[in-house]
Formats: structure tokens, C-alpha cells, sequence
């Protein structure tokens, strides 16, 4: 309730609102890109990118979709993965400017929908290394130390992880 | 690239416009580690404090209960004090899970010594839980702080803490069993006590407040399973040596019965089966000496689930004077028994049943006291134990109190043909019968926590629980029989 207030007020061009939502959720924010920017300076300013797009999208949000945390757990993450990707001279999400062919979209989709079936199908702690792994860029280090594992125990995990992604994902990207 | 890194690479580029939000909630993996250790937390509590009393639900649920308490605060040990001392006293309670796990598995918890402590050290592993919750509460409070809440708080540890004080209260004001709306009112209470807990770890994990989890040298699955391999050993060991009692057997002198061959004799001519009168000691055969009559009541034979057979056979003895009578009820096991865990007998002396309006039907012989007497057979020895016969008031079904006898002993693990006997003798005062009856309970399986089959038989279960096997038989000389 108090999220979507603050929203509400961020939507009407309230910059104390963006202030007190930034610092109820500082911690959790930094925690989130510090994966995928070990540089603190980066990690600044990808904040700073993560508030601007709150003050963008705040009226987007849709309460009845997902929570707030989750919704902002998405902003941080892309933004935090964009500013990686740009670091590497790759491409950022949202931001590709060769538009591909329309074969290499179905094929695109095709694969992505393979993935997102395989990933039906990961429960309990697989899905939890899957997702901190490949989707929230964690080490192997911090996956083990938050999910009560052994650093090997994770490598462990992980091989047996990619071998079920492949099968289940129909082997060709092996 | 190595082919690994390869599709590594390939698995996070295609999730990079994966939408998390698009899944159910309850499929959503959160970055943070608090989902998880609150996961282990809350279901710690829970199953730490649930009883279930079907198979063995009771043991095994707080067992995991109490190690995904350790779980839970492993990491967190080091992020404040307090939560250091919730990762201490998390242990602490694991020893005492096992200690109590160890004692429940032996026939300790029958004795008076243990009877009398049950109470001052319950009372110590709820002030340690209390302990534990008062901490979780002052730990959640102090990382509150940390995380930037203006008014610290941690409601749920709080409700916890003062939900687990209440029910103690209760406890020791001795409403330990409560039923109907009661009951209803707790488990409500105890939900919200719960959802609050989630609640205000919720916060931490929405808010992001920056854990530094401890990396694990024993990884959870890991420790989880070395506790239960240790407390699975723990059960069986202390089944294996603790559910037997310590039977002091003492070999049976060859020249037991020498110079009392012509009581034997006698007795044996007047009907007493020989081997019944073999197992009699020289003083008992003395007291027997110049027998009269034999009455023997009808025998009986019974097997046990574990393979064994028990003859069970009764006699009256009268012997010189007035109506003066030794009760003699034998038991032998035809075959032996597989499982050794407990024997009891449980008898009511004819002088000791009860009798309206304070008649008197029989009188205690004092030159014959009650008392059992144990053999068996390993090699060419025959080994003696003769263990006590203890008096217990009891009520009857109808009220009426009397008292009952109890003798409880083990078989041995080895040796063969085992047997004994109860023998006492009475005055029979009036014209009656003299019918009692014997319960010979054997306990034929594993048992845990462990019951020994006095204690089963006293406890009085309606119904009769298939690990043990109660087997009545009668003393029963009618008033005709005894007048002919």
C-alpha cells in the first residue's frame, strides 16, 4: 500500500517520493546489481539509472501482476545487466538497433520458448542455482553461501544443471 | 570459449528478457537470501513445536525441525550477537533433542530416579527455547536497526516469543491438554504467530538489507543428513542396549535339589508334572514337604508373533494344617521367542484380590511369601534370576481397588528354555474357589520410545497393541473340586 502511494506520487512528479522509495529500498537495490558490476562507482551509478526509470515507469506499474519488490527486482536487474553489457561493448536490452531478419526471430523464439519450458520444469533448490545463476549473474561463491551449500557442492549442481538444460532444451545448444 | 562457458553464456543471453513478474509468485526465485533462510526458519519452528503421534511423526518431524534451526541461523551467526547466540543455543537443543532422544529409546524414563527429573529438565529445554526466541527477537531487531528502520521493530519474533511464554505459562499451571475451542484458539493463534514471523522476515527480504551469509563448510544437505544418520544411531543403540533390563544370572547349583527327592516324589505322585517340580529350590521344596493333594488348573499354550510358545500351567498344593495351600504357576517357553526385549508378569495373589463387605476368603501363609523365580539353559548350565515382585494398588473397571503383583525381567540373547514360576501359599478361610488369574506379558517387537512390558501392561491400553502379547491364564479350582 505504501509502495503504490509512493508510486502514485512518483507518477505526479514527486521527487521526495522517489527519495523515501529509493532509501526504504537502497539495500535491497544494491543488492541486486552488485552481481553484475563489482565496480562500486558503476554500482552508483546504475543506481541512478534504476531511479530514473522509476521516475519514467512509475505510473506503469500494475499491482495486481507482481509485487512492487518483484517489479523493481526486474528494473534493477536490466539495468544493472545494460550497463554490464554496455561495459563489453555488447548490445543492451531494448536498445538493439539492427533489426533481425524474420527468420532469426522465429528461430530466437523457438529456442527462448524451449528454455522457458525446460525451466517449467526445475524445482526447490535447481531452480533457486538456475535463476541466481543465469539470471541474476550470482557467483558460485554467493550461491552457495545464501542457499546453505558448499562451493563445490554448487559446481556439482551446476554440471548436473547444464546436462538437464540440454536435454530438456532438445540438445542442439549444447 | 570452452563449450560450458559457451552455454552459459547462451542460457543468459536467452533469459535476458525473461520477465520474472510474468510467473505465479510462488515460482519467482528472489536474489535475496532471506526467502530461503526464512524458509527454514518458519518451518523449523513449526516442526520443532508439532506433535503427531503416528509413525513416528513425533520423532522424525522435530528432529528436522530443530536442524533446520541450526540451518537457519548458520549464517547469520555473525551479524549480530544475539543471532550468535540463537546459532549456540540451536545446538544446545540438538544435544538435548538427542540426549532425550537417546533415554526415551531405554527403560530409564520407568525408573524413580528419572521419573523425578523429567520435570527440572523439561523445564530447562523450555527456558533454552524461550531463550532462543527472546533471542531471534533482540537479533531481528538489531538487523531492523541496521536496515535503516526508523522505529526498529520484529513483530513476529515478538509474537513468538510471547505465544511460546503463554504456552508454558499454561503448561505449568497444568493445562497441559486442551480440547475443543481451546485447541482451536491456539492453532489459530499459532498461524498468526506464524504469518507474522514471514511477515517481518518478508521485510528484510523486500527491503534487501545486505546479509553476508557465512560460507558453509558442511553444506545443509550434508549436515542434515549426518544428523539424522547420528540420530537414527542414536535410537538403535540405545534400543539395542537400553531396552533390556540388567539381569544379574547366577548359575544354578547341580546339588540344588539333593535331599529332596522324596518331597520331589511326592509330589510328583500326587500329580505335580516333574518338570515343574524340577525347578523348585530346596527351601521352596521343603515348605512343600508332607503335600497332600495336587489340584491342577487346566494349561494352556500360546504363541507369540515372534515364534515363540508358552506353556502356562497352574497348581494348588495342599499342604499340612488347615487348609493351607501353596499356589504354584508355572510358564515355560516351548520355543523361544525371536525378539528379547521385555517379560512381565502380572499376577493377583488370591489373598490380595479384592472382597466385598471385609470378608476374608484367604490369608497370606507367611512360612510361603510370594515370589518368581527365573531359569534357562545355555549349554550344560542352567542359570537362575529371581527378580521382585513388586505390589501395585490398582482399580478395577467396577472401582474396586486391589492390588496387583508385578515381576519384570529380560530373556537372555542366548540360551534356550527359558521358564519360571510365582509361588506363595494361603490359609483358604471360607468355602470358595480359588480361582485368580495371571497376565504373562511379552513385548515381541521393537518398541520406541521404548515401554517395557510391565509398564505396558500397567498403563492398562485398551486393545492390544501388536508389540506386545498379553497371555492370561487361570488358577481355577472350583469350591466342588476343592471339597472332594
Amino acid at each position: 500500500m505504501r509502495d503504490t502511494e509512493l508510486l502514485r506520487r512518483i507518477a505526479a512528479g514527486d521527487e521526495a517520493a522517489l527519495h523515501e522509495l529509493l532509501r526504504y529500498y537502497g539495500p535491497r537495490i544494491r543488492y541486486i546489481i552488485r552481481p553484475f558490476l563489482p565496480d562500486t562507482r558503476e554500482q552508483e551509478e546504475c543506481v541512478q539509472d534504476v531511479a530514473m526509470t522509476l521516475w519514467r515507469k512509475a505510473g506503469e506499474f500494475d499491482e495486481k501482476r507482481a509485487s512492487f519488490a518483484a517489479w523493481l527486482t526486474v528494473i534493477c536487474r536490466n539495468a544493472a545487466l545494460n550497463r554490464a553489457r554496455r561495459r563489453k561493448g555488447e548490445t543492451p536490452l531494448d536498445e538493439s538497433v539492427t533489426v533481425p531478419s524474420a527468420e532469426d526471430e522465429v528461430l530466437r523464439r523457438e529456442r527462448q520458448q524451449r528454455l522457458y519450458q525446460a525451466v517449467a520444469q526445475l524445482y526447490g533448490t535447481e531452480r533457486q542455482i538456475f535463476f541466481r545463476k543465469y539470471y541474476y549473474g550470482q557467483s558460485t561463491a554467493q550461491i552457495a553461501a545464501e542457499l546453505g551449500l558448499t562451493e563445490r557442492g554448487v559446481e556439482g549442481r551446476l554440471y548436473r544443471l547444464r546436462d538437464k538444460m540440454r536435454r530438456l532444451m532438445g540438445g542442439e545448444d549444447g | 570459449m570452452s563449450e560450458e562457458k559457451r552455454f552459459d553464456w547462451e542460457l543468459t543471453e536467452q533469459l535476458a528478457d525473461f520477465d520474472m513478474t510474468a510467473l505465479p509468485e510462488e515460482e519467482r526465485v528472489d536474489p535475496t537470501p532471506w526467502q530461503h533462510l526464512a524458509g527454514k526458519l518458519v518451518w523449523g519452528v513449526i516442526l520443532s513445536t508439532i506433535t503427531l503421534n503416528f509413525l513416528y511423526l513425533d520423532v522424525i518431524l522435530p528432529a528436522i525441525g530443530i536442524i533446520l534451526l541450526v540451518q537457519a541461523f548458520r549464517p547469520l551467526r555473525k551479524e549480530n550477537g544475539w543471532l550468535g547466540l540463537c546459532h549456540g543455543l540451536a545446538w544446545m537443543l540438538c544435544a538435548a533433542r538427542l540426549c532425550t532422544l537417546a533415554v526415551e529409546g531405554t527403560l530409564l524414563p520407568e525408573t524413580e530416579i528419572f521419573a523425578s527429573l523429567e520435570r527440572p529438565v523439561g523445564l530447562v529445554i523450555v527456558v533454552v527455547w524461550l531463550a532462543l526466541y527472546f533471542s531471534l527477537w533482540r537479533g531481528l531487531l538489531g538487523i531492523a536497526r541496521r536496515a535503516g528502520q526508523e522505529k526498529p521493530s520484529a513483530p513476529g519474533a515478538a509474537m513468538l516469543l510471547v505465544w511460546y511464554g503463554a504456552l508454558t505459562a499454561l503448561a505449568l499451571a497444568g493445562a497441559e491438554q486442551v480440547s475443543g475451542f481451546a485447541f482451536f484458539l491456539i492453532l489459530l493463534l499459532y498461524f498468526l504467530v506464524l504469518r507474522s514471523l514471514r511477515k517481518t522476515l518478508r521485510f528484510f527480504e523486500e527491503n534487501g538489507y545486505v546479509l553476508q551469509p557465512l560460507q558453509p563448510r558442511v553444506s545443509d544437505g550434508r549436515l542434515t543428513a549426518v544428523w539424522l544418520a547420528a540420530v537414527a544411531a542414536v535410537i538403535a543403540l540405545a534400543l539395542i542396549f537400553g531396552s533390556r533390563y540388567p539381569m544379574d544370572w547366577q548359575v544354578r547349583p547341580a546339588n540344588e535339589q539333593v535331599g529332596c527327592e522324596e518331597i520331589v516324589e511326592n509330589l510328583r505322585t500326587l500329580g505335580l508334572p516333574e518338570d515343574m517340580a524340577a525347578d523348585l529350590t530346596s527351601e521352596e521344596l521343603a515348605a512343600l514337604a508332607g503335600a497332600q493333594r495336587v489340584l491342577l488348573g487346566v494349561g494352556d499354550t500360546f504363541t507369540t508373533d515372534d515364534g515363540g510358545k508358552l506353556l502356562c500351567r497352574s497348581a494348588a498344593i495342599q499342604l499340612p494344617g488347615e487348609e493351607r495351600w501353596a499356589v504354584l504357576q508355572h510358564f515355560a517357553w516351548v520355543e523361544m521367542p525371536r525378539h528379547r526385549g521385555t517379560e512381565a508378569l502380572q499376577a493377583i495373589l488370591l489373598h490380595e484380590q479384592y472382597v466385598p463387605n471385609g470378608l476374608v476368603y484367604f490369608r497370606a501363609d507367611e512360612t510361603l511369601p510370594p515370589r518368581v523365580r527365573l531359569l534357562y539353559e545355555e549349554g550344560e548350565d542352567i542359570f537362575t534370576n529371581s527378580p521382585e515382585l513388586v505390589p501395585m494398588s490398582t482399580t478395577s473397571w467396577f472401582g474396586d481397588e486391589y492390588t496387583a503383583r508385578y515381576a519384570a525381567w529380560s530373556l537372555p540373547r542366548q540360551g534356550n528354555r527359558a521358564r519360571g514360576y510365582l509361588l506363595y501359599g494361603v490359609y483358604r478361610c471360607d468355602e470358595v474357589s480359588m480361582v485368580t488369574n495371571t497376565d504373562y506379558i511379552h513385548n515381541q517387537k521393537a518398541v520406541y520410545p521404548a515401554l517395557s512390558a510391565r509398564q505396558y501392561s500397567v498403563n492398562g491400553f485398551w486393545g492390544e497393541d501388536p508389540k506386545f502379547r498379553t497371555m492370561q491364564y487361570y488358577l481355577d479350582i472350583r469350591y466342588g473340586v476343592l471339597q472332594g
